[in-house]
């Protein structure tokens, strides 16, 4: 199958015109940037001869541009930005769930998408980091968890029930941090009950982060001895319990 | 100086099924072309990382291997006795074969055994066959995958001191793994601002700062430097790397702030009194590992001598970093672009 790409270089470049000049913040800008930046690529085990078709993700960067603009039209002070990530990030993985696993795992793919169809939404994300001039470490995706339309992925990948649904996506206001720090970036997130009962337990009974990095610390150690991928509820429950019981 | 609590192995468990596993099992590749054995086999040894071009790793064919004449009676009534000890019964046991990746951060089940069952498994476990029906992790060319066989308790028992009790508590595990040779690390910098400075207490003159990541993993569980370290540059300096990455000054700026990393994490295990009784086995899979994979050749003897170069001479294990990344080349081109 064949399917677009943009190099790292590319990245790099990206964010240093978008950020150098307000005037490249405009979606006449990004195509033109794609024009001669897209490398087309093509993954062995998945036939060659097919493009790989992105409708459904074009229709959610519509859908999320349309958002946004509403968002930007009434700026609130203290807006929770996070909330539109939990909002939107069913939609992502639904609309990426033909892809095949070969090309998600490649980085080149997230780069691309992101710039094409998420610009708009990480310099609204990460204006903080635009303003600094740092907004590569998101176009990047070097890392999975900062990279956004693929933390957006895995967050979903780490909420979806057994339905299919995605509930507890939104389950944490302001979760920045329990998101990035203690769901995606570690093994919690990869055993979906644990997550899900995890992301519950913050949603209904919240920690300030010094408790919930003390918390997610021991959570993290379990791991040293201990595979939880297959915990169900209510064992997902008793550990995190017993956890949060230790740290009284 | 920082104290903390660490989780070690509470219990203890028989050295030679341990020892089993990582000298019978082994991971077999078949490279294949339109369904035929296109090439010559590749075996994969525990605790090994092998290398492979992506049209090898998304077409071989991947079997669990034993190695042949490897005693499986001797390693399955072992099971059964520890089994026995530990919770009366040999089902408390169970063999599984997960397959994860760190970049798509999934790990899946690809095969479950009693230990009965395990024990009629001697002709080896097909992974994964060329086609489109291969699990997830024999996909991930690009970052690569790792495939874990674990002896876990598969039920919660009463807490005794000295005995696994806790469900899925692993006994024995080993690991294999496959990589892209141009895997990295997975380094982000992260921006060193005013707030920041503020936070560390660090001045204005300041370049780059690294420190412990508040949240990430411990050094021996960490998969990469971004789950180990936060390492912050000043942020002007990474705009600017981030505007211009291929000049020569760049590049040399980038080489260094890589290598202050590596040194960091060097020093953290210098420090650690847990390094010295580390073995590859029990590094396989984290950043250590492949920290010493990126200096050394993937013969074992020579990762052996690697991980001994970082526990007894850590500063000509950074030396091995200088002549990795062609510091003096990339010193003197610097130099060159500054005239």
């Amino acid at each position: 199958m064949r399917y677009s790409t943009v190099s790292l270089s590319g990245a790099a470049l990206f964010s240093a015109e978008i950020t150098a000049s307000e005037q490249n913040q405009s979606e006449d800008y990004v195509m033109g940037f794609l024009a001669h930046n897209v490398v087309e690529a093509s993954s062995p085990g998945t036939g060659v001869e097919r493009l790989l078709k992105l409708d459904d993700l074009e229709a959610v960067s519509v859908s999320v541009t349309t958002q946004l603009k509403a968002l930007i039209a009434t700026p609130k002070k203290s807006a929770d930005k996070d909330k539109l990530e939990g909002q939107i990030c069913g939609l992502v993985y639904r609309a990426l769930e033909h892809v095949p696993v070969e090309i998600l795992d490649d980085p080149g793919f997230w780069r691309f998408i992101g710039i094409r169809y998420f610009w708009g939404f990480t310099l609204w994300r990460e204006s903080t980091a635009l303003a600094k001039n740092n907004i590569a470490t998101y176009f990047s995706a070097k890392s999975s968890s900062e990279s956004i339309p693929l933390r957006l992925y895995l967050r979903a990948q780490a909420m979806k029930d057994v339905d299919g649904q995605f509930p507890l996506a939104e389950a944490v206001s302001e979760g920045t941090d329990f998101w990035r720090s203690h769901i995606i970036r570690v093994r919690t997130g990869r055993a979906r009950v644990l997550a899900q009962a995890f992301a519950k337990m913050q949603g209904s009974d919240r920690m300030m982060t010094d408790e919930l990095r003390q918390f997610a610390r021991r959570l993290n150690r379990q791991w040293s001895n201990v595979i939880m991928l297959d915990y169900d509820e209510k064992q997902s429950n008793d550990i995190l319990k017993e956890i949060k019981k230790s740290l009284k | 100086m920082a104290e903390e609590n660490r989780v070690v192995r509470p219990f203890s468990a028989p050295d030679d099924l341990q020892d089993w596993i990582d000298q019978n099992v082994f991971l077999e590749l078949q490279p294949m072309t339109d369904g035929n054995a296109d090439g010559d086999v590749i075996t994969v040894a525990a605790g090994e990382t092998k290398r492979l071009e992506p049209k090898t790793y998304l077409t071989a064919d991947i079997t669990l291997r034993l190695v042949p004449g490897a005693d499986m009676k001797s390693f399955t009534s072992g099971l059964t006795k520890y089994a026995k000890l530990v919770g009366g019964s040999k089902d408390v046991l169970s063999v599984v074969l997960y397959g994860s990746s760190s970049f798509l951060k999934f790990t899946d089940e690809l095969c479950h055994w009693s230990i009965s069952e395990f024990e009629k498994s001697g002709d080896g476990y097909k992974i994964a066959s060329s086609g489109p029906l291969r699990p997830r992790v024999a996909k991930t060319s690009h970052n690569g995958g790792n495939f874990e066989l674990a002896v876990v308790l598969q039920q919660q028992l009463d807490a005794v001191v000295g005995m696994p009790w806790r469900l899925g508590t692993w006994i024995f595990r080993s690991s294999f793994s496959l990589g892209n040779p141009l895997e990295g690390f997975g380094f982000t910098p992260l921006p060193l601002t005013k707030e920041k400075r503020i936070e560390f207490g660090i001045g204005p003159e300041t370049f780059k700062f690294a420190k412990k990541s508040d949240f990430g993993d411990g050094l021996f569980e960490s998969e990469t430097l971004d789950d180990f370290i936060e390492f912050y540059v000043d942020e002007e300096i990474l705009a600017r790397l981030s505007a211009a990455p291929r000049n020569a000054q760049s590049a040399f700026i980038q080489t260094e702030i890589f290598l202050s990393a590596i040194e960091f994490v060097v020093l953290e295990a210098s420090n650690d009194p847990d390094l010295k009784d580390k073995s590859l086995q029990e590094l396989s899979g984290t950043l250590v590992d492949k920290m010493l994979r990126a200096i050394s050749t993937e013969r074992v003897e020579e990762l052996n001598n690697t991980l001994s170069l970082l526990k007894n001479n850590p500063q000509i294990f950074l030396t091995k970093y200088e002549e990795l990344v062609d510091y003096r080349t990339r010193l003197l081109k610097s130099i060159g672009e500054m005239r």
